[in-house]
């Protein structure tokens, strides 16, 4: 009952969104140059173009590399494990990584996007974005 | 822009000492460097110190312990590039004419600092700090990604530190002062994977000083000065234009800088001071600072050839990872192995016949960027 009390919040709002089947972060692509942000900028650090577009990124990407920490952070215990995902959109973000019970990490791993709970507070759930190696239906 | 010498130089021992404050600390290696520039205090016309959790106005604090007093004292932070920052800002003020004796002082004390034993806290506004990113997991990033990418073996980093540690051994000055085995390395308690304790620098107390002067004056202190070939100063470039992070393009822009400032090149160089907080920092410099082909650090480490008695021995003093690491007294602390290098007078750790010497200090984890700041020094006789 006391688990279902727990307010969810995001771990900073506008970052990210939840479809039906499918989750995104929320960034920005330069209409002049082309070059995507995220988390979003109010202009175009690339080419100083104001004219942002917002788009939707990251539901896919792959492993660029990853490394599990035995040491704790600000909100987590160790050991947890993160990486940076090259998103297909171009750009590089840094993510906790869950890992998939009896599944090797590999560098080049296909990784997709998961809307989930990073810690809890006194009273609340924070919510954020992971990334998990995507499991292939058998057969793939 | 006028030629500027080093013409003194001190430190203290770098170690752990609770019962020891920054002035302590920063009095003892300014006694030492002004008595070794043979001028007096009241010769010195400009101060510049570095420090990251010395606390306000740490310069005057050191240096009305020495009686200098009065003149313009500029206090930087600019985390672990600071000691090479304000190196930089003393040499800068000579070099363009404003004064013509200096000194510079680099000044930590970990210990006693509010992140004694944890790792810095990420300000609430960094995000990736937030989701877990810490300063050895950054590193741990690259290293996973350079043993992919070329291969490099984990005995290959570990000889880093093997290496740095023999050196640090020779070094009386050195935190450690122990020689390590590869085993001893690899087998000690893992930090973030592949990175083991061994494989990290300590936390660290010590001061370090160094005198500049205009050159046409160095002659009037001292016998044998050190010029100053090359002073770049440089931040790092937004993460979205870093595509390859298994190599530094802001330490490699820097380096290629003072390379064309000094009229050398990397072939050029006798001894080297870098900045290895990490084994994988050194593996990867000596690719950024154009000592080997890309990829090829493990090559290099394993030929010998940065070793003492090899062709271009790094770290000589036994670096961050066996000296220690006193965030801003670093940088200073490698102006004065190197000055000590082209003396002579390095004793046990002398690089024989040392001529040209470079400084290479990276500072700061600043979320969204490669990194904080860099600088690279080159120093000639």
């Amino acid at each position: 009952m006391k688990e279902a009390t727990k307010e969810n919040i995001s771990v900073r709002e506008g970052l990210f969104v939840q479809e039906a089947d499918k989750a995104y972060l929320i960034g920005n692509q330069c209409e002049g140059c082309g070059q995507v942000f995220f988390p979003s900028r109010v202009f175009c650090f690339h080419c100083s173009s104001q004219k942002m577009e917002p788009i939707r990124v990251g539901n896919r990407g792959k492993l660029y590399s990853f490394t599990t920490s035995h040491m704790p952070s600000t909100h987590f215990q160790p050991p947890y494990t993160v990486g940076w995902i090259d998103l297909m959109e171009g750009i590089r973000i840094f993510s906790r990584i869950e890992k998939i019970e009896g599944q090797e990490l590999q560098i080049g791993m296909e990784m997709e996007l998961v809307i989930d709970e990073l810690w809890q507070e006194a009273s609340k759930r924070v919510v954020g974005y992971k990334y998990h190696p995507i499991v292939w239906p058998a057969g793939h | 822009m006028r030629e500027v010498a080093v013409i003194g130089g001190g430190s203290t021992v770098f170690g752990k000492f609770p019962n020891r404050s920054c002035e302590d600390l920063g009095k003892e290696a300014v006694r030492w460097a002004i008595s070794d520039a043979g001028v007096r205090p009241k010769d010195v016309e400009f101060a510049s110190c570095g420090t990251v959790f010395g606390g306000y106005c740490m310069g005057q604090r050191v240096l009305k312990e020495v009686g200098i007093t009065g003149i313009e004292i500029v206090n930087v932070e600019n985390a672990c590039a600071g000691g090479a920052t304000a190196f930089r800002e003393s040499w800068l003020r000579i070099a363009t004419g404003q004064y013509d004796v200096a000194i510079v002082v680099g000044v930590e004390s970990m210990t006693t600092s509010p992140i004694a034993g944890k790792l810095i806290e990420p300000p609430p506004d960094d995000l990736d700090g937030q989701l877990g990113l810490t300063v050895p997991i950054f590193f741990a990033l690259m290293m996973k990604r350079h043993i992919h990418e070329y291969g490099t073996t984990l005995k290959q980093a570990a000889e880093i530190s093997v290496k740095n540690h023999r050196h640090g051994a020779l070094n009386p000055y050195s935190q450690y002062k122990k020689e390590l085995t590869t085993e001893e390395i690899l087998s000690s308690r893992m930090i973030c994977e592949p990175l083991t304790l061994l494989q990290c620098c300590p936390n660290t107390d010590g001061a370090a000083a160094v005198v500049l002067c205009a050159s046409h004056l160095a002659k009037k202190y001292v016998s044998k000065p050190v010029m100053v070939a090359a002073s770049v100063l440089r931040s790092g470039d937004y993460l979205y234009r870093w595509k390859d992070a298994t190599f530094s393009d802001m330490s490699h822009r820097a380096a290629g800088q003072a390379y064309e400032m000094a009229g050398c090149g990397p072939e050029d160089l006798d001894c080297i001071e870098l900045h290895d907080p990490f084994t994988i920092c050194e593996l990867m410099h000596y690719e950024d600072l154009g000592l080997c082909a890309k990829g090829e650090g493990g090559k290099l480490i394993e030929s010998g050839a940065t070793g003492l008695g090899g062709k271009i021995p790094v770290n000589p003093s036994g670096g961050l990872l066996s000296k220690g690491h006193p965030l801003s007294a670093t940088g200073v602390a490698q102006v004065v192995e190197s000055l000590w290098q082209l003396r002579g007078i390095a004793g046990q750790r002398q690089v024989t016949g040392a001529k040209v010497a470079l400084t290479h200090a990276v500072g700061g984890y600043v979320a969204g960027l490669e990194s904080g700041a860099v600088g690279v020094h080159i120093f000639k006789t």
